[in-house]
């Protein structure tokens, strides 16, 4: 290591932030060059006048001038800032999220869930007139189609408890209680009056 | 050059709950509360004066500046980037408004002989130069923080750190207030 090299290191020396070769090497350059360990000592004077250099302790009179200061600005924020993410405005937030999901919820609620007694219901009396719909098994099928599986009224199927049929873990297989061979065997008949 | 020579340094930046509490304070700050904003002027009020007072060479002028900077940093502290610390923002505010004051600052032979003479020999080197060797060896700040307030690479900030030492050097030796020969 030679003077010039040295001198550079000087600064990164006295702060102890040399990598462990490098100061070893400077500490070697040191103990054969009596300039550059004045120059050390030198530099070691300096920081010391420096760390003794007057540091003024604020007084409470600065804090109070800048309060006083701020006070008769009236600095206003603008509320998105004085109420964005403040804890009142995060519980206003929650409380309206529920209230409307718990209203939307209340609003799309099936009307099936409503319960009423069946007595109370009033069903107008079929008039003389009036023609009952049509069933599905009362439109005929067309000609050539092949008869189809029942379908959509439970009311109508058993469980097939005789032999075949049925899933491998025993639970028996519904099948219809009447056989379907035609059109209109399979559903009752509507009855004609109530 | 850094990289080969210098250690690696812990960093001496405050603790992560102090740095924490500052961030709570810098929020509730941002909000308007003058509280919070005090509490904030408390930890750096001494820092700033300290700042201003090296740099300007001028008390009076120094504690005045210093209520400037923090009225006017409050202001300016809901539009601040809040990604920085509070310090380091705080401190490239006060440097960039120093900027305009030291170019038309002019101290009379009178004023200089009043104040402390490492101040006034301070008041010899650069801005640029002095800045870095206040913050290093009077305010004892990180050389990776006085990197984020200046905008410049550790090397940089190391350079000017050694330049202004030795200037300060070279300073003291011609004033004659350094011993010499003392070495070993």
């Amino acid at each position: 290591m030679n003077c010039f090299f040295a001198n550079h290191q000087f600064s990164a020396y006295l702060d102890e932030r040399l990598r462990e070769e490098t100061r070893l090497e400077l500490e070697k350059h040191l103990g054969e060059c009596g300039s550059c360990r004045q120059q050390l000592d030198e530099l070691r004077q300096v920081l010391a006048r420096l760390r003794c250099a007057p540091r003024p302790t604020a007084d409470l009179a600065l804090r109070s001038k800048i309060r006083f200061r701020l006070t008769k600005a009236k600095i206003e924020r603008p509320w998105t800032q004085r109420y964005l993410l403040s804890p009142f405005t995060l519980l206003i937030g929650c409380v309206s999220v529920f209230v409307i999901l718990t209203t939307l919820s209340w609003w799309r609620r099936p009307l099936t869930t409503v319960e009423a007694p069946v007595e109370n219901i009033n069903v107008p009396a079929p008039t003389a007139t009036a023609t009952p719909e049509p069933t599905p098994a009362q439109i005929p099928a067309p000609v050539g189609a092949k008869p189809r599986a029942l379908r959509g009224d439970w009311n109508t199927l058993q469980p097939d408890l005789g032999t075949g049929g049925g899933s491998a873990r025993g639970r028996p297989r519904l099948k219809p209680r009447a056989s379907v061979g035609d059109w209109g065997t399979a559903l009752p008949k509507p009855t004609e009056s109530r | 050059m850094p990289g080969r020579f210098f250690a690696r340094r812990k960093s001496t930046t405050a603790p992560a709950p102090q740095r924490l509490e500052e961030t709570r304070l810098v929020v509730r700050a941002r909000r308007g509360d003058l509280d919070a904003y005090d509490a904030l002027v408390q930890r750096y009020q001494n820092g700033v004066l300290t700042f201003c007072l090296q740099m300007t060479a001028d008390a009076e002028l120094a504690m005045r500046l210093s209520v400037e900077y923090f009225v006017l940093a409050y202001e300016l502290l809901a539009e601040s980037d809040a990604k920085a610390e509070f310090g380091v923002w705080l401190y490239r505010l006060v440097y960039e408004q120093l900027q305009s004051v030291l170019a038309t600052l002019q101290h009379s032979h009178r004023e200089l002989n009043q104040i402390d003479e490492v101040t006034r020999y301070l008041s010899q080197l650069p801005v640029d130069v002095r800045a870095v060797v206040v913050w290093a060896d009077l305010l004892q700040l990180p050389s990776e923080e006085i990197a984020a307030i200046l905008k410049l690479t550790l090397g940089t900030v190391e350079t000017r750190r050694h330049s202004g030492r030795m200037q300060l050097r070279r300073i003291f030796e011609e004033a004659g207030i350094l011993r010499t020969g003392s070495a070993a």
